[in-house]
């Protein structure tokens, strides 16, 4: 239908048919115009000859090959025309017709002897009439296929219970399979990156130490006297250096300050902030002075 | 012992549910007589009972047949609620890919050059996009000049079309007899005319 917009409508009366019916879409301007045939609808020469055959009700078993190959090459020039490309293939049938046609008008050879055990020449046209019918009936058989399908699609089956693969009996030890390996490394593989956004834009983060000095204050502030844990001010991951360098000068220059105290209490324990209460602030602001000033 | 295998066949087939439920792919009774540790004969009757009960409530789902196995569906005349919910089905099968998955089916295992002496036309693409959908696969290699690929149709063409086994497709008008008849018709009727083939050309 869409085809139609390169070509202009005068073409249409122009057209050579006879009995063949117009291989133009209607366009919108002419309805009356009956779309029998559809320029570029055609899966292969095949699928055209027997359209063709159809059309004009031609005996299969006795092929009228000089009108059908007349029609054929009508419609190839009729594609041509409309500036549609002509697939090799249609070209390769035209000439095929062509050569059926013109053995049809040679005389048939002298018949041999009778006993001969050749079997008696075979008409020029077996072959096409042959490949015709094969095809037609693949074209027939598809179509009940196209049925089957149209009902399967009617069904909605239940999907695979997912990860169903990744929970195993684990293996003894040794008898690790090269399958179970290969599932692990996929697995691992398609985990690679998992999480990870899209950069569509970068933005320059700002943060200055005051920034994070006020934020780490407010946080002990908000705990209260439990003290908040280093560790939970940590941002999440992935971790970028700089707000972890930024959050220790901050805590640093707040323990300086006297404003905040950190409490361990084991080695390698948690580390836990405190907020110094203003009657304690006094105590710590000579530390601090002492400190800077050495 | 009549009440005995009523009870087996009842709670076979409650088994049975559940394997189907849990499994999402068609199982056979291969594996349902594997799984549930009994016969044929008991998964073949409990099968059925299975497939009754889920008719007589009137069930949305149904224990249908198909590629070689039993699995649960959905009905038919839900498709349209389950449409709007879910996002439909992969797109249907363009005509050529619909023609050269019928060829195979019917010819398989062969070789594109069969493929394409039947339809015409190159069968590239769409031989390719069967095989990315799992309609087909390879199937070795013909031996024959060349070593061609030979392709043969997969469990999941029986799936999408709804098929239990490949016997369930229309009969093709046998090949060799329906042929060779329709071709000595054909001979005879082109000889017949050979005689005469002037007035048709």
């Amino acid at each position: 239908m869409t085809s139609t917009a390169t070509t202009s409508p005068h073409n249409l009366a122009k057209l050579p048919f006879g009995d063949l019916p117009a291989p133009i879409l209607t366009p919108p301007t002419l309805p009356m115009f009956p779309p029998q045939l559809q320029v570029g609808t055609f899966e292969g020469p095949l699928d055209l000859l027997l359209h063709l055959v159809r059309q004009g009700r031609m005996d299969i078993f006795d092929l009228p090959v000089a009108l059908l190959c007349d029609q054929y090459i009508r419609y190839l020039n009729t594609m041509e025309e409309l500036d549609l490309s002509v697939a090799g293939e249609f070209i390769v049938m035209a000439a095929t017709l062509i050569e059926i046609k013109s053995r049809l008008l040679l005389p048939a050879p002298p018949k041999p002897d009778p006993p001969e055990s050749g079997a008696p020449s075979e008409d020029p046209r077996a072959a096409l009439v042959r490949q015709l019918l094969d095809y037609s009936r693949f074209q027939a058989l598809s179509q009940t296929l196209r049925d089957c399908e149209g009902e399967t699609r009617k069904l909605y089956f239940r999907n695979r219970v997912e990860l169903s693969g990744e929970y195993r009996v684990p293996p003894k030890f040794g008898e690790l399979s090269a399958d179970a390996l290969l599932r692990t490394l996929e697995r691992m593989l398609s985990e690679v990156g998992a999480g990870e956004r899209q950069i569509t834009s970068v933005r320059r983060q700002k943060i200055t130490l005051r920034m994070k000095m006020r934020e780490l204050l407010t946080a002990a502030e908000r705990a209260g006297a439990d003290g908040v844990s280093l560790e939970s001010l940590l941002p999440a991951a992935p971790f970028l250096l700089l707000d972890i360098v930024l959050l220790f000068l901050a805590l640093l220059e707040l323990l300086k300050g006297g404003e905040v105290r950190a409490f361990q209490d084991h080695f390698c324990g948690e580390i836990r902030i405190h907020r110094v209460s203003v009657g304690e602030e006094r105590e710590t602001d000579g530390d601090g002075d002492d400190a800077t000033n050495r | 012992m009549g009440m005995a295998t009523m009870l087996r066949t009842d709670e076979t087939a409650r088994i049975i549910e559940a394997l189907l439920f849990a499994s999402g792919d068609p199982l056979t009774v291969k594996e349902l007589v594997k799984a549930t540790d009994t016969d044929n004969e008991t998964v073949g009757i409990a099968l059925g009972e299975l497939r009754d009960r889920y008719d007589r409530v009137e069930s949305a789902l149904q224990v249908v047949e198909i590629a070689n196995g039993y699995q649960m569906a959905t009905r038919p005349v839900y498709a349209p609620y389950i449409g709007k919910l879910l996002a439909p089905h992969a797109n249907r099968l363009s005509k050529p890919a619909l023609e050269t998955a019928t060829i195979i089916a019917y010819r398989q295992p062969c070789t594109q050059a069969e493929i394409e002496a039947v339809r015409g036309v190159g069968s590239d693409g769409v031989l390719k996009t069967l095989v990315e959908r799992e309609l087909i696969a390879e199937a070795g290699r013909k031996q024959a000049p060349g070593r061609p690929l030979l392709y043969a149709t997969t469990a999941q063409f029986l799936h999408y079309f709804g098929l239990s086994s490949l016997d369930e497709l229309p009969a093709l008008e046998d090949d060799e007899e329906a042929q060779s008849d329709d071709r000595d018709a054909a001979e005879t009727a082109l000889i017949a005319a050979g005689m005469g083939n002037d007035s048709t050309t």
